[in-house]
């Protein structure tokens, strides 16, 4: 079964220019594949990222995620659909630094309607995996570390247990160790089935994934928009 | 976790939150201090007498004679005499009377000489007579009843003695030293301006100002009438305008606290509007602010839209935020009307006679509380649907480039 398909997808920003616009002919993404995503500064990475969380949606195309077409849902059922089924992390992490590390993290299950009783447990397993001490389980976010807060992030991603997640960007402003540290306690904490883009204009990152792809191979050149 | 967000957002912003809170604090108090001395004046207008039926004087204006006899507020153009207190007593339809003769001060607080009747007669309110904190009504020439106020204020007790002065002002180079007076009773507080009132016998009066002992006086201020049947009201009023020996004027309490209090009608929608226009600018104020916090929140908002939350929940937030903004601004105001009518309280009464009670949580209150919740709330209701609207948008317009 496919975790993604797009088919001749078409975007662009109302005020951007023509050759920022974006259009996919035809891609698809195996469930549990874990993919690097890469392209120069501007090529439209990002953009992705954001129609197939359902920011925001394309002009023309179809795109399907976990089979569901995500142009036919109302913009409340594409919220409600994003919270259930996609993990996010970016380079910023959008950490809410007035709560604190445990309450941003089961911020993300209430939203995904996923609160029980065991959340509390299941938040405090997860940061202790991600080697997170535990004196800081209560600490407000804005008071964390970068690494911590990457931590923290990467908890919050994750305690959905979502079949999908979208890495943007999350190590650019870190050095070569610190990113390949962070890439490793992603990957060490990925359910198998979990399917994972991480996008990123750093290559040398593609050997801890299964499929490298450059956004330019997916797109075509429109002369006419 | 929506009311843990609002909450843990507002103290993060705590500086700009502040600043709103103060501002509608302020407006909320002034609004609420507004109505309640507009309910207290009215209250202590219309609650000043009750079960008199007519007020007898020599021919002045109505609200003159109202004034003077009621609150001791201004003089008599001149005084009526006894023999048609006598006249008037001997009415069939006239169940007492009660003479009032005033001149007299006490450091500031005036004198009310009358008989010993008007313990009796006297009503305020719903008709709650006169009651007793100590003593009892006078019984020589010698003795002096004092209003709650007057013993607060001045510290006086039951026999304390005192001297009169002659005329109403603060300072009298005319004193009644020869004879002193010695306190019997001491009256509780009625919040009427019987509170700060000394009251002597008529005879009293007499013998300061030169009388003889045991001897009524010749003349006197006002007299309260009580009839045996409210029925004959307007009759003996038109008998005693149409007074042939006297000009004097009858006037029926109530209705004329009814027509000055509607007279005084401006002044109450003054500080309405006054009221009103604070309260409008701090809600315009805090929309501004509210917008200003918004746009500088777009990352934070966006964050939540990103990992689901929908505009509703956005929407919610700022309402929630607000809807505490608001109720920690009612409930400052709410303490800061208190102290300010604990504080200023004394003075007003002492300078106005209208007792300002403390604000009591009734259904009035309730409501003005309700109202203005519900009024910040509409208030709100722009820029928690701008910022519903915008966050995620405005988020990814940050980022996209």
């Amino acid at each position: 079964m496919l975790a993604i398909e797009l088919r001749d997808v078409e975007f662009h920003y109302p005020s951007a220019p023509p050759e920022h616009a974006l259009h996919i002919p035809h891609w698809q993404v195996d469930h549990g594949q874990r993919l690097f995503l890469h392209g120069r500064s501007g090529s439209g990475k990002t953009t992705l990222l954001r129609l197939l969380t359902g920011m925001m949606l394309p002009q023309q195309g179809q795109i399907r995620i976990l089979g569901e077409d995500i142009q036919t849902m109302s913009a409340s059922q594409r919220d409600s659909f994003r919270a259930r089924h996609i993990g996010q992390i970016s380079q910023q992490f959008y950490l809410l630094p007035y709560l604190s590390v445990a309450d941003n993290i089961r911020l993300a299950a209430v939203l995904a309607k996923k609160s029980s009783a065991a959340l509390d447990n299941n938040i405090y397993q997860l940061l202790e995996k991600l080697d997170m001490p535990a004196n800081l389980f209560h600490q407000t976010a804005g008071r964390l570390s970068q690494g911590q807060q990457q931590r923290v992030a990467i908890a919050r991603a994750l305690i959905n247990q979502p079949p999908l997640l979208f890495a943007d960007e999350p190590t650019s402003a870190l050095d070569e160790d610190s990113a390949a540290a962070f890439i490793r306690l992603l990957l060490q904490n990925l359910t198998p089935d979990t399917t994972l883009i991480m996008i990123s204009h750093d290559h040398r990152q593609a050997d801890w994934f299964d499929q490298s792809v450059a956004l330019q191979d997916l797109t075509v050149v429109r002369e006419d928009i | 976790m929506l009311w843990r967000i609002a909450r843990l957002s507002l103290w993060h912003r705590r500086i700009t939150i502040g600043l709103i809170v103060l501002a509608l604090t302020l407006a909320f108090a002034v609004l609420l201090a507004v109505e309640h001395i507009r309910h207290e004046v009215r209250d202590t207008f219309t609650g000043t007498v009750s079960g008199v039926d007519l007020i007898v004087g020599a021919r002045t204006g109505s609200s003159n004679l109202l004034l003077y006899s009621l609150f001791g507020i201004g003089s008599p153009t001149r005084n009526m005499s006894w023999d048609s207190v006598e006249t008037i007593r001997q009415q069939p339809a006239v169940d007492w009377v009660v003479p009032l003769s005033m001149g007299d001060s006490h450091r500031g607080f005036r004198v009310l000489a009358t008989s010993s009747d008007f313990f009796t007669h006297f009503h305020y309110g719903q008709k709650h007579p006169l009651q007793w904190q100590h003593g009892q009504g006078f019984a020589t020439a010698s003795d002096v009843v004092i209003g709650s106020s007057v013993a607060q204020q001045l510290g006086y007790d039951l026999g304390d003695s005192l001297v009169l002065a002659h005329g109403q002002g603060r300072t009298s180079f005319s004193r009644h030293t020869d004879h002193p007076f010695t306190i019997t009773g001491v009256l509780q507080p009625t919040g009427t301006p019987i509170d700060q009132t000394l009251l002597i016998g008529l005879d009293a009066m007499d013998l300061i100002h030169g009388g003889k002992p045991g001897a009524h006086p010749e003349s006197i201020s006002a007299l309260l009438v009580g009839l045996n049947s409210r029925i004959q009201t307007f009759t003996l009023q038109r008998q005693i305008n149409e007074f042939d020996d006297e000009a004097l004027l009858a006037i029926l309490p109530g209705v004329e606290l009814s027509l000055l209090w509607e007279n005084l009608g401006w002044i109450e929608t003054s500080l309405r509007s006054i009221a009103a226009l604070v309260l409008l600018s701090s809600m315009l104020g805090m929309i501004t602010l509210l917008l200003v916090s918004i746009q500088q929140r777009q990352q934070e908002l966006g964050t939540l839209r990103s990992l689901g939350a929908g505009p509703w929940f956005v929407f919610a937030l700022i309402e929630i935020e607000v809807l505490l903004i608001t109720a920690s601004a009612l409930l400052l105001a709410l303490l800061t009307t208190q102290l300010g009518l604990l504080a200023a309280g004394q003075w007003l009464a002492h300078i106005t006679g209208i007792q300002l009670t403390l604000l009591k949580i009734d259904a009035r209150l309730l409501g003005w509380l309700g109202l203005l919740l519900l009024i910040s709330l509409l208030a709100a209701v722009i820029p928690a649907w701008l910022a519903s609207r915008r966050s995620l948008l405005q988020q990814l317009h940050s980022e996209s480039h």
